[in-house]
């Protein structure tokens, strides 16, 4: 059996009751609430359920026979459409500069698809009283009637509150604004109708022009009226320039023109001609020009070089010349000598006041005095070598003086020290041994000698120990003196010489048994232990 | 002779401070049998009484955070999990296998990346459950296949961890739920067929956990079995604990009856003199008869012949003479190792097996054998 499809009676409807007569037939009927619609059902005026879309069976003569056996029940059922529609209301409030401000804000609203039931608050109630006209039930709920339900509680308490603050010319495009409003209004309905199932989705307001705005525009107008005059004078300016510009060229060009057509054959190929000439002047010219700026290139490389070389040679020669010179002055100054001892000689024969014999003699003389200079200086410097070698020695010795004294001083301390120290100590470092084993190597002997005659002769054999064991350090002193020392002391016991101590070393013998034998396996283990520790057998019961 | 088995049980805190002394093998406070892992040398640790060493097979398997735990029907669900080896004196820890198990389907292996865990190392692992046609809370199963190894030995253990996913039926409007209400409930006269109910579509994200979750490890010690990474296909298995008894053998040539008390956990077999004589072997394997050693027939084996240790609830023999051995007349070269078995024969002597033979025997009273008898017998090759 077919379906018949419930539907809203207007589309300008929210919800509707059905009439029960649409239920009444004499077959079933069978009816299909669509998912985007709330039904809700009601028995005696009580509601059972809502449910979201649905497929009713209905009628029939049978169930009408069995609404007569349980007696009469009243069923009701009402359709609620879940979708958001929109509804649009006009406002009109003052800005913050006094300016009226128009406008229309439209309103996204929903039934609560979680609680349509409530929807019955916006329909004053479903029972209808026997007073129809005192409590006028509705049958169906417009989309009018829930936005006169709600606008009252928007215009002073929304609209006028947001748009007083801000100025007429701030309205538009203030998305701040929007959201402000529509904040507010999902506030004021929530606290309005939210219990009675109304959401509003979204909020817009659309303003209308106002008077500020007016005048804004006019400016605006106004001034964009001006830019494009001032645009168009402008534009008048710059083609009077251009034209006055073009004539001039115009006129030029109309000369030039004129002067070529009114110029011969012979003139045409003259300019040709002249024409060609220039260019190949000009070719030759910067060929020529090339040339001369290589060979001016060639011309200061080899002034350079040559300049160069000069300096060089001129150097060369004055160095040469200076050592001419030089050797030229000494043979002037040899010569000049020569001359003089001739002159003198001369001048001595001359005066005849000396004899040959006595000039021979001067001369010889002159020459001895000339080698007595020599050997005096000869002397000097055997004298300055003799002076280092005196020096040297002396140094030598001084050196010598001072280690002895270093030697003697070192002495003098260690005879100080030995001062301080016992005849024990003394031995061992005369010895050889360090201080720090003559120390160790005393203590024992002071330990073990009873007289000062024992002490000296233990510390003798001890001395001649340590050093047959090359004892160098205290640590292996003091290892010997233990060793002797336990030695000495069980040889003391052994003799009966008193209880011996316990050893220094642990782990010996007590009274107790400190281990037990496994009678099994015969591991020995610890007395205290329960089980034998390699083959588990109890030691103990 | 019948040596009494010894059921190992937990170590205790006495067998702890006596497993100090190095050559003892009994716990000298309460009597235990003291069982070494297979690395004491390294780790020191005891095993415990499943046969694992705590110290050395320390894995822990954590669901990482951010991890969805909830999926709509038909979805499948990837978990990421943490594998930690948390062995604290860092040895090493292998993980050979992983799988995962969700309700009404077969195991599906997880592709590992990795085998060896360092220690302290954390994995990433990524699990996948595959689609979860059924709605409800349903529990997934994850197992994995732990090894340590040490030498030439490994020992591998399953463990098994759950956890529920919750899979969610599909929102209302797409499924129609039905919901049958009678007549009585509202009126004669209608009856209302499958009505769709108003529902509050869940428009929450579907729920992550915040923080790694450690899980909790189950030893899966019938996985091991019935997969065979530990004992016998025939369900039984040879404990670290299990006594070795002696039978054949001259006297002083063998260990006392009882369980493997080297430290180690291996025995060794050879020619050259035992533990006792101060040589390198646990037991001395030579042929003799009424009338003392036969030298000459001996010299075929060799100084150290095989090692017999217990490893993954199974004895094993290892080979470690140049010239092999047989067992069940099946030949093994040196390094090989072999499973041995109720009933199996080892010919130390390839070429003559009669000479001298040792059959092995288990006394297995349930499914875990008690004891394993090793019977030597001198043969007809015997000069």
């Amino acid at each position: 059996m077919s379906s018949e499809p419930i539907s809203l009676s207007d589309p300008r409807m929210i919800a509707e009751f059905l009439r029960q007569s649409e239920f009444k037939s004499f077959f079933e009927k069978r009816f299909a609430v669509p998912p985007d619609y709330a039904a809700l059902l009601f028995k005696n005026g009580q509601l059972i359920d809502a449910y979201k879309g649905g497929h009713f069976s209905v009628g029939g003569l049978v169930n009408q026979l069995k609404g007569l056996v349980g007696g009469s029940t009243h069923v009701g059922m009402m359709i609620a459409d879940l979708k958001p529609f929109s509804v649009s209301t006009p406002l009109k409030a003052l800005s913050k500069d006094k300016v009226e401000i128009a406008g229309a804000a439209t309103l996204e609203l929903q039934v609560d698809p979680e609680k349509p039931s409530n929807i019955l608050g916006m329909m004053h109630g479903i029972n209808r009283g026997p007073h129809k006209d005192e409590m006028p039930g509705r049958k169906a709920l417009s989309k009018d009637d829930v936005l006169n339900r709600i606008r009252p509680h928007l215009t002073d308490r929304v609209f006028e509150e947001a748009i007083g603050r801000v100025n007429a010319a701030e309205i538009r495009g203030d998305r701040g604004l929007q959201d402000k409003i529509q904040a507010d209004i999902m506030t004021e309905v929530e606290r309005i109708c939210g219990d009675i199932g109304l959401l509003v989705r979204a909020v817009s307001v659309e303003w209308a022009v106002n008077s500020e705005e007016v005048a804004e525009m006019q400016i605006a107008e106004a001034r964009r009226e001006q830019d494009r005059m001032d645009f168009r004078l402008e534009m008048i300016r710059r083609e009077v320039e251009r034209e006055s510009e073009g004539t001039e060229i115009i006129i030029k060009s109309e000369l030039d023109t004129a002067k070529l057509q009114n110029a011969s054959e012979d003139e045409l190929r003259m300019m040709a001609l002249n024409s060609e000439v220039q260019f190949l002047d000009a070719r030759e010219e910067a060929k020529r020009r090339q040339e001369l700026e290589a060979l001016d290139h060639e011309i200061r490389s080899l002034e350079v070089e040559r300049d160069a070389a000069f300096k060089n040679q001129i150097a060369t020669a004055k160095n040469d010349v200076d050592l001419a010179e030089i050797q030229k002055r000494r043979s002037q100054v040899d010569a000049d000598i020569a001359m003089i001892q001739q002159k003198q000689a001369d001048a001595m024969r001359k005066s005849g006041a000396f004899t040959e014999l006595e000039i021979t003699t001067a001369v010889q003389k002159q020459q001895a005095d000339h080698l007595a200079r020599l050997q005096q200086l000869d002397i000097q410097m055997q004298n300055a070598e003799a002076d280092v070698a005196v020096k040297m020695a002396k140094a030598q010795n001084d050196h010598e003086i001072a280690k002895i004294m270093a030697e003697g001083n070192k002495k003098t301390n260690e005879i100080a020290a030995f001062r301080n120290m016992t005849p024990e100590q003394i031995m061992a470092i005369n010895a050889g041994l360090s201080s720090d084993v003559a120390t160790v190597l005393a203590e024992q002997a002071r330990a073990r000698g009873q007289s000062s005659a024992e002490t000296m002769q233990a510390m003798r054999d001890m001395v001649e120990a340590a050093t047959a064991a090359q004892i160098r350090s205290e640590e292996q002193a003091r290892a010997m003196f233990k060793m002797g020392m336990d030695g000495a002391v069980g040889v003391a016991a052994g003799a009966g010489g008193g209880h011996a101590p316990a050893p220094s070393s642990a782990g010996a013998a007590s009274e107790a048994p400190a281990t037990v034998e496994c009678p099994k396996c015969e591991t020995v283990n610890a007395a205290k232990a329960k089980y034998c520790k390699q083959c588990g057998h109890k030691l103990r019961t | 002779m019948m040596q009494a088995a010894f059921s190992h049980v937990r170590p205790k805190a006495c067998c702890f401070r006596a497993a100090l002394d190095r050559s003892a093998t009994f716990c000298d406070e309460c009597g235990q049998p003291i069982l070494r892992c297979m690395a004491s040398e390294e780790c020191g640790g005891l095993l415990d009484e499943d046969g694992r060493c705590p110290v050395c097979v320390a894995p822990e398997l954590s669901i990482d955070a951010g991890a969805v735990s909830s999926v709509k029907v038909g979805g499948a669900l990837s978990i990421p999990l943490l594998i930690t080896n948390t062995s604290a004196v860092g040895r090493p820890l292998f993980i050979k296998e992983m799988w995962v198990k969700a309700p009404d389907k077969a195991l599906t292996p997880v592709d590992l990346a990795f085998q060896r865990l360092a220690s302290g190392a954390v994995a990433e692992v990524s699990v996948s459950t595959g689609a979860l046609p059924t709605a409800g809370v349903h529990r997934i199963e994850v197992i994995f296949i732990a090894a340590t190894r040490y030498l030439w030995r490994e020992e591998c253990y399953a463990f098994s961890a759950s956890f529920a996913v919750d899979v969610e039926a599909e929102s209302a409007g797409s499924i129609v739920q039905n919901i049958n209400v009678s007549a009585d409930q509202i009126g004669a006269g209608m009856t209302i067929y499958n009505p769709t109910r108003m529902q509050r579509e869940k428009a929450d994200a579907p729920a992550r956990r915040a923080e790694p979750i450690v899980l909790t490890l189950q030893r899966a010690d019938s996985f091991e079995r019935q997969e065979g990474y530990r004992g016998y296909e025939s369900g039984i298995a040879v404990p670290r604990s299990v006594a070795l008894a002696w039978a054949g053998f001259d006297h002083g040539q063998v260990p006392p009856d009882g369980p493997i008390r080297t430290q180690t956990g291996v025995l060794s077999f050879g020619r050259a003199s035992n533990a006792a004589h101060s040589g390198m072997n646990d037991v001395r394997l030579v042929i003799s008869g009424p009338d003392g050693t036969d030298e000459d027939a001996s010299v075929h084996i060799s100084r150290r012949h095989f090692l017999l240790y217990v490893e993954n609830d199974r004895l094993m023999l290892r080979v470690e003479s140049q010239n092999g051995l047989s067992v069940n007349g099946d030949p093994l070269r040196r390094g090989e190792t072999a499973i041995l078995k109720d009933g199996d024969v080892i010919a130390p002597l390839v070429r003559r097996p009669d000479a001298i033979s040792l059959q092995v025997s288990f006394d297995a009273p349930a499914d875990e054998v008690g004891q394993v008898v090793l019977r030597r017998r001198i043969g007809t090759g015997r000069r």
